[in-house]
This record gives structure tokens, C-alpha cells and sequence, in this order.
């Protein structure tokens, strides 16, 4: 997996590249703490070249939209379908914005 | 579903979290192999990432062996390791619906790993040995 951080003002837009799994999120999680800071008040990710998502992506997404304790600060753009699948098999559309 | 997927080939490697790389590579090169559409290998990657993961940080099992077998309707996993004897199949069901606030991850992973393939079973071998086996229609 390979990752991009950018700050847009008040949002964070994060593309990832690979898979976001057991393995990986570990490390996405990191990349994102050291970029942290209060002002931030939305995310944005961007998984164009993201190849698959597992449980361990999900509770990462999780952990960053209970951050902001209101759903859909959490973005995602250029989601691929089966990707998409996960989200809406785990209810996870309910809570991240898939645009 | 019926598969006389005979052709299985096999790895197995210590149980630790950074052989998942080494197991997703024979799975993908195999799938690869048998020209099976990239929507699929990201599907199957996720289940051996759910199953490999579980017996990573839940079973104290030394090893786990990966079989993998193709034909032309059918991929076929086998995932045999030893220690904590658990039957994968018989989870409870997660929280998918619950607002933001009171949402919580646990039980996610096989969850998805239920609702991707077509089937999912799980056996103890020589009473001391899970089998989980797999089976998923090849897409067209």
C-alpha cells in the first residue's frame, strides 16, 4: 500500500493505493495520527487505486468518523463496485459518505 | 455447490501477521493463473485476509496451511492450522445498523467472509485441526 496525504484547509484528502487490509491499515492509521490536529473537520478518501478493503479498513474508517461523533464527515470518492460492496453489506454506507 | 476441483496446491508458513503478503500472492498468482476477472481475486483476497487474520490474533496456531484449486466453474480454498478449536462459521452476527455513536467493528470480518462466498463450511480434523473450506462460482 502506498498513501497520499494533503490538507485542504479544514479537510484531509487521503489517497490510497493497493489494499487497505490487516496489514496495511496499521499503517495508514499511523501516516493519519502524524497529520492529525483539531482543526480537521472532515476526510476525504480517495479510492480510485484502491484493489480491495477488508474488516481491518473498515474499523479505521470507523475509528476516524467517531472522531467527529457525526456520521458522514467521512468521505469516500472514486469508490470501485466491488469495493462498494463491502460497504453496503457491513451497513457502512450508512455512517461514511460514498460519493 | 458441487466442485470436482482436484488440482489443489498448497502453502504453508508460520502464523504471523507478515505472511499474509506471502499467502495473498499464492492465492492471487493461482488465480491469476486461471484468468479469473480482477473483481473476484480483490473478493478472495479480503476472505483469506478475514480468515488469516482470525487465526492470527485469535487461534495460537504455529502454522497454517493455504490450498488452493481451480477448474473452470469452481475456486476452491482449504485452510487447514491448528491451536484454539473454533468453528469460523458459526459467529454472531454484527452490528450493521446501529447509529454512529453505539456502532462497533467486532465481527465484521466474517461477516463479510459469509456474505461474499457461495459457500463456507468448517470441520476438526484428527480432533485437533480446523478445516475451513470454501467454495465460490468462477464469474463469467
Amino acid at each position: 500500500m502506498k498513501v497520499q496525504i494533503k490538507r485542504n484547509q479544514s479537510e484531509l484528502e487521503v489517497t490510497v493505493f493497493g489494499s487497505l487490509n490487516t496489514e496495511t491499515a496499521p499503517i495508514l492509521e499511523e501516516e493519519i495520527r502524524q497529520k492529525w490536529d483539531e482543526e480537521i473537520k472532515s476526510v476525504v478518501f480517495d479510492f480510485q487505486d484502491l484493489d480491495y478493503i477488508s474488516s481491518a479498513g473498515l474499523r479505521l474508517l470507523l475509528l476516524l468518523s467517531k472522531k467527529f461523533a457525526e456520521p458522514k464527515k467521512v468521505a469516500i470518492i472514486n469508490i470501485k463496485p466491488e469495493v462498494k460492496e463491502v460497504f453496503l453489506m457491513t451497513g457502512f454506507d450508512a455512517i461514511i459518505d460514498i460519493k | 455447490m458441487m466442485s470436482n476441483c482436484d488440482n489443489f496446491e498448497y502453502l504453508t508458513l508460520g502464523v504471523c501477521l507478515d505472511n499474509l503478503t506471502l499467502f495473498s500472492k499464492f492465492l492471487q498468482d493461482i488465480l491469476m493463473k486461471h484468468q479469473i476477472k480482477v473483481k473476484q481475486i480483490s473478493q478472495m483476497n479480503v476472505v483469506l485476509d478475514e480468515l488469516y487474520s482470525n487465526v492470527v490474533n485469535y487461534s495460537s496456531a504455529e502454522t497454517f496451511t493455504l490450498g488452493v484449486a481451480v477448474d473452470h466453474v469452481t475456486i476452491a480454498l482449504i485452510m487447514k492450522y491448528q491451536g484454539l478449536l473454533f468453528d469460523v462459521t458459526k459467529s454472531p452476527e454484527p452490528d450493521t445498523t446501529s447509529p454512529l455513536a453505539e456502532r462497533k467493528i467486532g465481527g465484521l470480518g466474517l461477516f463479510i467472509v459469509k456474505n461474499t462466498v457461495d459457500e463456507f463450511h468448517y470441520c476438526v480434523e484428527n480432533n485437533d485441526t480446523n478445516v475451513i473450506t470454501i467454495y465460490q462460482k468462477v464469474e463469467k
